[in-house]
């Protein structure tokens, strides 16, 4: 797992050190952590990672906006929707901005796995 | 006892039945929802101190989210501080010992994940459609209700003491 680089967005820092710890646990050691879109599509120019975990719900620029620069800028990232707030319609903006996964809060630590091995190129 | 079992069983343990023919449908449902979440989330084992209805509310230690959408609301999480170290120990499970940036995230974060299930479980059952704004946190606020809403103030007691949780559900798609 040492070549798979992650990002992870959210405003939370409780939710940021969770999934950290999940994913390190699964093997996954270069995880980058960002608290806001508008960085999250900066480190994503900077650091190219292999998936993106994006909340919706976020402070300066939110997830689906973000969602939709990031795919902008790299029309094959991939890009993972992490947030409590699935509704019908933020799944269907979720997925007209490009998103290819969505996991509902709180996050279940087998599920993200399944989703990030599902979804690793 | 399933989950939702218990939040009923917590809820007639209270005085909800006498004041839920005054709330509105979206505030029952909101109350409802919050106690399943605590339960799950936070402390099985509590009780419902009291819901009441208020025009003037001030709010020390503003821990806030706002619903969007129609029907609108403001939510918040109030107590003492002591309390809400407490409270936020006990949700995040990260060694909380202080009123910091971290115990005010803690709260916020399980505000955040609270609102959201609550949206989307609305949204499955086709109710409406909402969103969140981002959790905020200010100190000293006054919330004066406008003529047609009220506050509803939920005072939850776990072991520790008393938590406030608060909803104004505002007309149309206001918001505060």
């Amino acid at each position: 797992m040492a070549d798979i680089k992650l990002l992870i967005c959210d405003d939370s820092i409780l939710a940021r050190k969770s999934m950290t710890g999940m994913l390190n646990s699964f093997g996954y050691e270069d995880v980058i952590e960002v608290s806001n879109g508008e960085d999250a599509v900066n480190k994503y120019k900077e650091e190219h990672p292999d998936i993106v975990f994006l909340d919706i719900v976020m402070p300066v620029k939110d997830g689906i906006t973000a969602t939709k620069e990031i795919i902008e800028f790299d029309p094959g990232a991939t890009i993972i929707v992490v947030s409590s707030v699935g509704t019908q319609t933020h799944l269907r903006e979720v997925i007209k901005a490009g998103a290819k996964d969505f996991i509902q809060k709180p996050v279940d630590a087998q599920l993200l796995k399944q989703v990030l091995e599902h979804n690793i190129k | 006892m399933a989950n939702d079992e218990l939040a009923v069983s917590i809820l007639s343990n209270s005085n909800y039945n006498d004041i839920k023919p005054s709330l509105t449908a979206f505030v029952q449902t909101y109350i409802e929802k919050l106690i399943e979440d605590i339960s799950l989330y936070v402390d099985s084992s509590i009780i419902i101190d009291s819901i009441e209805t208020v025009d003037n509310y001030r709010i020390k230690y503003e821990l806030s989210q706002d619903i969007t959408g129609i029907p609108s609301a403001y939510s918040a999480i109030d107590g003492t501080p002591d309390i809400l170290v407490k409270f936020a120990e006990q949700y995040a499970k990260l060694g909380i010992d202080s009123f910091d940036d971290l115990c005010k995230e803690a709260i916020l974060d399980f505000l955040n994940l609270h609102n959201g299930l609550f949206i989307v479980m609305l949204s499955k059952l086709n109710l409406c459609e909402l969103s969140l704004n981002a959790p905020k946190q200010t100190e000293d606020v006054d919330l004066t209700t406008r003529v047609d809403g009220k506050i509803t103030i939920i005072s939850v007691k776990f072991s520790f003491g008393i938590v406030k949780f608060l909803l104004y559900e505002l007309p149309g798609g206001a918001t505060l």
